[in-house]
């Protein structure tokens, strides 16, 4: 925490290579939940773009008040997110299968993992917004507890309760069996 | 109860996705839950799994680039002093630098000097400032190609020499270069990476009598060669009438050429490198395989 607060601090002041470490420690991290969000690659690839170009443009105003940096950037994220669905007069068309999968070098890998992605996106649909939140940050976004209590504005245990339903309810919506 | 078992699947699941831990660990570590959480660590591990996406090679690296461009954007137009007074001053001891080296012939003596030199960051300087003075993006794409021909003839050489850590400072260098290629052409025209520029041009695979595009459109793949013909001339690339027309494919055939050459070079030279000193060598051509599959294509 310490070194990305003095990170930020650095960032903050226009040091180029401050807000790149930044870029690359967040980069991998905002497209998976972009992409997990939208469901579609080449709008997630824009979308994951103008997160880092707006970022940088309003990093000035970013202040430290027991909100880490990655919380701030989800933000952002998640704006944009909402902001492109706004437009959008129906719910968006899943190009998962034609995109994402493209990009991976592993075709029984990619085949495998194109119907886990197309499976996931369309199965959190079928969740409440707040839990497809709970989901896209905790495992697409891979951030800890406590900081998807902040980007949501929740207590920690009320996340936890949200993370447990939404697990019951993909098992469900997946048809996981033991 | 139910607060308990929330807390007991966020612990697993914790260690699931951040710590990389199994099932099994998260199983033994509460046996007597393990029943209700297995299924549940199961659909985890296979959100988890299905969310682990990762962005194209040459997504990233064209992100990449156009990140840094608008940092530098950004540097600038907000005055930042410090950006503007190092670029200003690189740019001035470097010109002095070159301007004292090419009455004394230091330029030759630079142009060769291996990582190990005192001149090799002379060299660098003297490639950056080539960079600096080249103002079309395809054209600082070709000028890159070639520098990293001398990445690799650095890599092998310090590979020789037994120089693990150089070899690795030299793959970053030459994984940075390969990145700013594909960011500048993708970032220029993402036509001519496509094929739909180079099916019109009927041009070959180097080193085989292959099409570059197949009937599908997608670029065949880097060929393993011995031997190979002789790069196009850079010349004839821009003094044909039709040169604009078709820079982009005869750019591409450059960079596919170059990308070989260097995987070759590389490939070639295991056999003579110390063992020490081998698997940092892979890691380049692992490297230069990405890069080839970014710019060719077949790795989108």
């Amino acid at each position: 925490v310490q070194d990305e607060q003095s990170l930020v601090q650095r960032a903050r002041q226009h040091d180029e290579e401050a807000f790149a470490e930044l870029y690359e420690k967040y980069f991998d991290k905002i497209y998976r939940y972009i992409s997990l969000k939208i469901g579609n690659r080449i709008e997630a690839e824009d979308m994951t773009q103008q997160v880092f170009i707006n970022a940088l443009s309003s990093i000035s105003s970013f202040k430290w008040r027991g909100l880490p940096f990655s919380a701030w950037l989800f933000r952002i994220a998640h704006n944009q997110v909402v902001d492109h669905l706004r437009k959008k007069t129906r719910q968006p068309t899943f190009s998962l299968n034609e995109s994402i999968t493209a990009s991976n070098d592993n075709p029984q890998k990619m085949t495998e993992q194109n119907m886990d992605i197309e499976q996931l996106v369309l199965a959190t649909r079928n969740l409440t917004i707040a839990q497809q939140e709970v989901i896209a940050l905790r495992f697409a976004g891979e951030l800890p507890i406590s900081q998807v209590a902040k980007i949501m504005g929740k207590s920690e245990g009320a996340v936890k309760a949200l993370q447990h339903s939404a697990v019951v309810s993909l098992r469900k919506i997946l048809n996981v069996v033991q | 109860m139910n607060k308990e078992f929330e807390n007991v699947l966020d612990d697993c699941l914790e260690r699931l996705i951040v710590r990389g831990e199994t099932i099994e660990d998260c199983l033994n570590a509460y046996p007597q839950r393990a029943d209700t959480l297995k299924s549940l660590l199961q659909t985890a591990l296979l959100t988890k799994n299905a969310a682990g996406i990762e962005p194209s090679p040459r997504f990233r690296a064209s992100a990449r680039y156009q990140f840094r461009i608008a940092l530098q954007k950004a540097a600038s137009s907000k005055g930042s002093f410090l950006s503007v007074w190092r670029f200003r001053l690189a740019t001035a001891l470097t010109t002095i630098i070159v301007m004292l080296m090419a009455g004394g012939g230091l330029v030759v003596a630079t142009g060769n000097s291996m990582p190990d030199s005192p001149f090799y960051s002379v060299k660098l300087a003297v490639e950056q400032m080539q960079l600096n003075l080249t103002f079309s993006e395809l054209d600082k794409a070709r000028l890159i190609s070639e520098f990293t021909g001398r990445r690799v003839s650095e890599i092998i050489h310090m590979a020789q020499k037994g120089d693990n850590d150089r070899v690795i400072a030299g793959t970053n260098l030459l994984n940075n270069q390969l990145e700013m290629i594909v960011g500048l052409t993708d970032y220029t025209n993402n036509l001519w990476l496509d094929g739909s520029a180079i099916k019109e041009s009927g041009q070959m695979v180097p080193g085989t009598d292959r099409p570059l595009t197949t009937t599908t459109g997608l670029i065949m793949p880097p060929p393993l060669v011995t031997s190979l013909p002789p790069s196009p001339s850079t010349d004839a690339v821009f003094q044909s009438p039709l040169a604009e027309e078709n820079e982009a494919p005869s750019l591409l055939t450059i960079l596919l050429q170059d990308g070989i050459d260097n995987s070759n070079a590389l490939r070639d030279s295991l056999s003579t490198v110390p063992e020490s000193t081998q698997p940092a060598l892979l890691e380049a051509i692992a490297v230069l395989e990405e890069y080839y599959d970014a710019i060719s294509g077949t790795g989108d």
